[in-house]
């Protein structure tokens, strides 16, 4: 035998839960009024921004502490597509930090598809970080002189 | 950047959408066009979903991926859809309108998704790809597939440089946009987070209108595309926040079936279940919360409830097994964490300061505003109100969720504990459970609300009608949802200040952008043409100097071309080498010379 229920306390029990309900549906809606306005301006300004950019820029998106458009453009036009290419990083690299070289590789790897990142110092193609292209094994021919101490070279 | 990578990208979302809408017609039939309307959401990523498992078991099946692949694997789905319907004799859907009543303060929730919609396709049409998480991971992977037409060893293999023993399922759907939109456009793929984006909404939209009403729907709609960090990450270019979609809508079918038990809802859960897990590593962790949810909400009734719900699970892990299979055998990884399963054992110091963050994370108002806070009051309140078993569902979720995020920041000691986006991924983590959470609150609230109702009251997702003034509350609805859809890019035509935008129509910017214009009587110089490569622009040289125009030099145009031309030319002289050059089967053209 189930015990029965006050119907009044049910009733009050019910208007507090319609409460609630309507609380946080106020809730939601002071939110969104705060937000709105500021999330359209937000994507207003970087849809801006965008527009703004160049070719370069906006192609290559962040070139941080890492990269250099040029160099990547020039490899583009230089390597063939099935090319490989090592990347080297020398004592002079300048601004290390914790995830420079992997970035710095990560950069080139990925806007230099489908050429092919190798670890082989047969590869015929090499970007030196900061690094003596005579101390390499081979005759590097020195192509591109980039920002950031970043040198294309070919092995010969 | 060009309309026509946009008009690919969009044909390709709408196969996704064709694809799922013909499958939901298989399983459970359409009445009315307008039922295939409002469950769109819905369709697309169930489309988007199939696409993910086909393409994944292509390329792990070795199956070259060409633009073949990307159109077989939606039409593929659409006629098991067809087939499947015909099968069971579901008839075409009717063209009775059938046009829910909208209340003005709907119209007005209405109006800001679409003012939204609107204002982030032009944010992300131009965006450049700049988060680096996308570029050397996802889209990196996604260039590789499309390129090398597979899976290639060096970058899914043993010695997968970034993102190890990911599935590749999000970067196909990638590559897939890369054939759409006919070259790799990565400025432009931003435009398919645009579309995911959309297609949650709508999916959630679609799902819960004729079940809650809209004072309580619209709000919580449009509240979750203003969070914090949604924003900031809703066209970067990363796939947690597809797959948070994928397991959002995934935890709100799995929620409706428990509530109705219509058929449909499982199959379709169990589709985005499995491309959740084709999507992320940690698909499989939020899959488990949902599915641990519902198997603890459906206590009282597990005889009739577990057996299907274990059978979503089953199958979802099935789905992903080509991938798990290939990552074994190829890429001789198992899928688990860099030191296994149970590396969170050997650092048990780790838990309560990782469990701090999560939870530090889920409640944190500059990320996620008050969303955590309201989902858990509306379970409460649904749990006074009587309605045990969606309140269970919510309650269990949250705290199956936040165990396994912070078994995940756990079993990792490479990370730091901090919500640095850099140093550790809790951010994006938790993303996962509050956006899951975000798709249940409405539902939840409407069951409080109701009360000690199963159903919601007949028509809860829609005004009550009758009578001139209710036409007349309808017709200024919909007239404010015109007006906010047509007055935003009417706004950006004519460049009203006001709302910060630009005049004039849209910018398409293209190569042709670095070509110089001649000015009168200016010294010029006389382009031979553009190249991609070196070796061509030698070839053009050459050819230069044998039509007698002079010596050419080759430079970079700033546009991503070569520019081979003879500089410093009079323009006196100009029209007699512009002949000379045409006449030897050359296209010259005329530019102004920055040097003079």
């Amino acid at each position: 035998m189930t015990p029965e229920r006050d119907p009044s306390r049910t009733q009050r029990q019910g208007a507090a839960v319609r409460l609630g309900v309507v609380l946080c549906v106020i809730a939601a809606l002071v939110l969104v009024a705060l937000r709105l306005d500021d999330v359209l301006g937000l994507f207003d300004f970087r849809a801006d921004r965008n527009a703004a950019l160049g070719y370069l820029e906006r192609s290559y998106g962040d070139e941080g502490v890492v990269g250099d458009r040029e160099v990547v453009e020039e490899a583009l036009a230089r390597m063939p597509p099935d090319a490989r290419y090592r990347v080297v990083f020398g004592s002079s690299f300048a601004g290390e930090h914790r995830f420079t070289r992997a970035l710095a590789a990560d950069f080139l790897r990925y806007h230099l598809l489908p050429r092919r990142r190798t670890d082989s110092p047969s590869a015929p193609w090499v970007f030196c970080y900061g690094c003596d292209p005579t101390s390499l094994p081979g005759r590097v021919e020195v192509l591109y002189e980039g920002r950031n101490g970043l040198l294309l070279g070919r092995t010969t | 950047m060009t309309i026509r990578a946009i008009t690919g990208l969009a044909l390709l979302n709408l196969s996704f959408a064709a694809a799922g809408a013909a499958l939901l017609w298989g399983l459970r039939g359409w009445r009315r066009w307008w039922d295939v309307a409002r469950l769109g959401g819905v369709a697309y990523l169930l489309g988007l979903a199939g696409t993910v498992v086909l393409l994944t078991l292509a390329l792990t099946a070795g199956v070259p991926f060409s633009g073949w692949t990307v159109v077989a694997a939606p039409a593929v789905l659409l006629a098991g859809g067809v087939a499947l319907a015909l099968r069971r004799g579901h008839a075409r859907p009717q063209l009775k309108p059938r046009i829910a009543r909208l209340t003005v303060p709907a119209a007005l929730g209405l109006a800001a998704l679409g003012v939204y919609f609107e204002a982030l396709f032009r944010s992300a049409r131009l965006m450049p790809l700049s988060e680096w998480d996308a570029w050397w991971c996802w889209t990196l992977r996604a260039k590789a597939i499309f390129y090398f037409h597979g899976l290639d060893q060096g970058l899914f293999g043993a010695e997968a440089p970034r993102c190890p023993g990911y599935p590749p399922g999000f970067s196909a759907v990638e590559a897939a946009g890369f054939h759409a939109m006919g070259s790799v456009d990565v400025v432009t793929l931003h435009v398919q987070y645009w579309f995911l984006a959309l297609g949650f909404v709508g999916a959630l939209a679609g799902l819960l209108a004729p079940r809650v009403r809209q004072s309580i729907l619209l709000p919580f709609l449009v509240l979750v595309l203003l969070l914090p960090s949604f924003t900031s990450r809703v066209t970067d270019g990363r796939a947690d926040l597809p797959l948070d979609y994928l397991v959002a809508v995934g935890a709100l079918l799995v929620l409706l079936w428990l509530e109705a038990g219509r058929a449909w809802h499982l199959p379709v859960a169990t589709v985005l279940f499995g491309a959740a897990l084709l999507t992320k590593r940690e698909g499989l962790l939020l899959v488990v919360c949902v599915l641990a949810a519902a198997l603890v909400a459906s206590w009282p009734e597990r005889r009739r409830a577990w057996p299907p719900l274990l059978a979503v699970g089953g199958v979802a892990v099935v789905l992903a097994l080509p991938w798990r299979l290939w990552l074994m055998l190829e890429g001789r990884r198992s899928g688990a964490p860099e030191g296994g399963y149970l590396e969170v054992l050997e650092h048990p110091g780790r838990v309560p300061a990782s469990l701090r963050l999560v939870a530090r994370t889920l409640f944190d108002y500059d990320l996620w505003l008050l969303l955590a806070p309201l989902a858990l009051v509306a379970a409460l309140l649904a749990l006074v109100a009587g309605q045990v078993r969606v309140a269970v569902y919510t309650a269990v979720f949250v705290a199956t969720s936040v165990a396994a995020c912070t078994w995940a920041i756990s079993a990792e000691p490479a990370l730091e504990i901090t919500q640095d986006y850099g140093l550790n991924p809790v951010v994006r983590l938790v993303g996962g459970p509050v956006l899951t959470l975000a798709a249940l609150t409405p539902l939840v609230l409407e069951r409080a609300w109701a009360g000690m109702r199963a159903e919601p009251a007949a028509g809860a997702g829609e005004a009550s009608s009758g009578g001139a003034p209710a036409r007349r509350r309808t017709a200024i609805s919909r007239a404010i949802v015109l007006v906010a859809v047509l007055g935003y890019p009417l706004s950006a035509l004519a460049g009203y200040s006001g709302l910060r935008l630009p005049g004039g129509l849209p910018d398409f910017p293209a190569a042709e952008e670095c070509v110089q214009a001649p000015v009168p009587g200016g010294q010029v110089r006389l382009v031979l043409g553009y190249v991609d490569s070196y070796r061509a622009a030698d070839d053009l040289e050459e050819r230069g100097r044998e039509a007698g125009v002079g010596d050419a030099v080759t430079g970079h145009d700033g546009c991503g071309r070569l520019r081979v031309f003879v500089p410093g030319v009079p323009a006196s002289a100009a029209r007699a080498l512009v002949a000379r050059a045409a006449a030897a089967g050359l296209h010259p053209t005329l530019e102004r010379d920055p040097a003079s």
